[in-house]
């Protein structure tokens, strides 16, 4: 069943340090989203705010997608987000991560990861 | 507080048993998100404890046999003589909340569907709105007062209520006014580009309640939610 291989897929991102929070979703936070438990609480103090940007940038992921958007990224307080858009649609990998992580790194795991989801939604 | 169980399994534990007795609570959602079947639902757990349950639609009369149908195929049984489904014409849409008042005080219906607010909203007429500003001759506002109204008028009416909202991404703001004014906010939401469907409880008076996503599927017996791992 998709639902349990993306929660797994999820908690696989989870161990790596430099991914202090992710999810699967689109607008609205509709998606597979870990248990809150599992982030790093370093990312707890500012969710809200959190939650209100990444919900804005599906608005231009909406827009978008079909023209081919494939990653957007920004950055909130000493946190950056990366939204790993999937291919002509609405919903996005997002990974929270300190600002300062490597970087290289954490792309290399994202891509990855994003080429799992293809699959397992496929 | 007295509290009345949803017939959704797993919800009631997350909201301390129940929804409290005499709320009214919005199920809003887009299409096919499971707001008819979580409706259901909590008619047939009422159904189950005894209770006399009514749903109101505004969808013609085909309604009533299509919900027992859909029912049926999630093994509830709403051909019950405790359970009543009215379908009102658009006609008679300015009378149905003085209708639904007096067939509830008569019959004593403890569970109550709205199905839907926004229907209600659209097919009314608009001569008891009285407030005279320019603005309110514009639709959304004189539509956003209806909901407000009618939102008043269906917490006179006494029995725990849910209300159908048809809640989407452009969906008119006069339906957003509908959750503001309920006691209690379910939002049922899809993903269908990973196949996932949530719940979100956005508000729940006088309960402690989750506010993060929860995962649900429509299963043999209707909305089950997942558990978190």
């Amino acid at each position: 069943m998709s639902l349990e291989k993306i929660s797994a897929l999820l908690d696989e991102l989870l161990k790596s340090k430099d991914i202090y929070a992710c999810m699967v979703a689109k607008r609205g936070m509709e998606g597979v989203i870990p248990d809150s438990s599992k982030f790093n609480p370093k990312v707890m103090g500012i969710w809200d705010a959190l939650q209100k940007t990444i919900d804005n940038e599906f608005i231009t992921i909406k827009e978008f997608s079909d023209y081919g958007l494939g990653e957007v990224t920004f950055r909130l307080q000493e946190f950056e987000v990366l939204l790993y858009v999937l291919p002509r649609s609405d919903t996005a990998l997002i990974a929270i991560t300190p600002s300062l992580a490597n970087k290289g790194l954490v792309e290399v795991t994202m891509e990855n990861a994003r080429r799992k989801l293809i699959e397992i939604i496929q | 507080m007295k509290r009345v169980k949803t017939g959704v399994l797993g919800l009631d534990e997350l909201v301390e048993g129940g929804i409290p007795e005499g709320m009214i609570i919005a199920v809003a959602g887009g299409p096919g998100t499971g707001k008819s079947i979580f409706c259901t639902q909590f008619l047939w757990q009422g159904l189950k404890d005894g209770e006399k349950v009514l749903y109101v639609t505004f969808d013609g009369e085909e309604i009533a046999s299509s919900l027992k149908e859909q029912a049926k195929q999630f093994g509830m049984d709403l051909s019950n003589k405790n359970c009543r489904i009215i379908s009102f014409s658009a006609e008679e849409a300015d009378e149905v909340l003085a209708k639904i008042k007096e067939l509830v005080k008569k019959e004593k219906y403890s569970r109550l569907i709205l199905d839907s607010i926004s229907m209600l909203n659209t097919y009314q007429g608009t001569p008891r709105i009285v407030a005279v500003r320019p603005a309110d001759f514009e639709t959304a506002e004189i539509l956003r007062k209806k909901t407000r109204l009618n939102m008043s008028e269906v917490r006179e009416i006494g029995p725990t209520t849910l209300v159908i909202v048809e809640d989407y991404e452009g969906s008119p703001t006069s339906d957003k006014v509908a959750e503001f004014a309920a006691d209690g906010v379910i939002k049922l939401g899809i993903n269908d580009a990973i196949g996932t469907r949530s719940m979100r409880l956005i508000k729940m008076r006088e309960t402690k309640h989750p506010l993060k996503p929860l995962n649900i599927e429509i299963r043999a017996n209707g909305i089950e939610l997942l558990p978190t791992k």
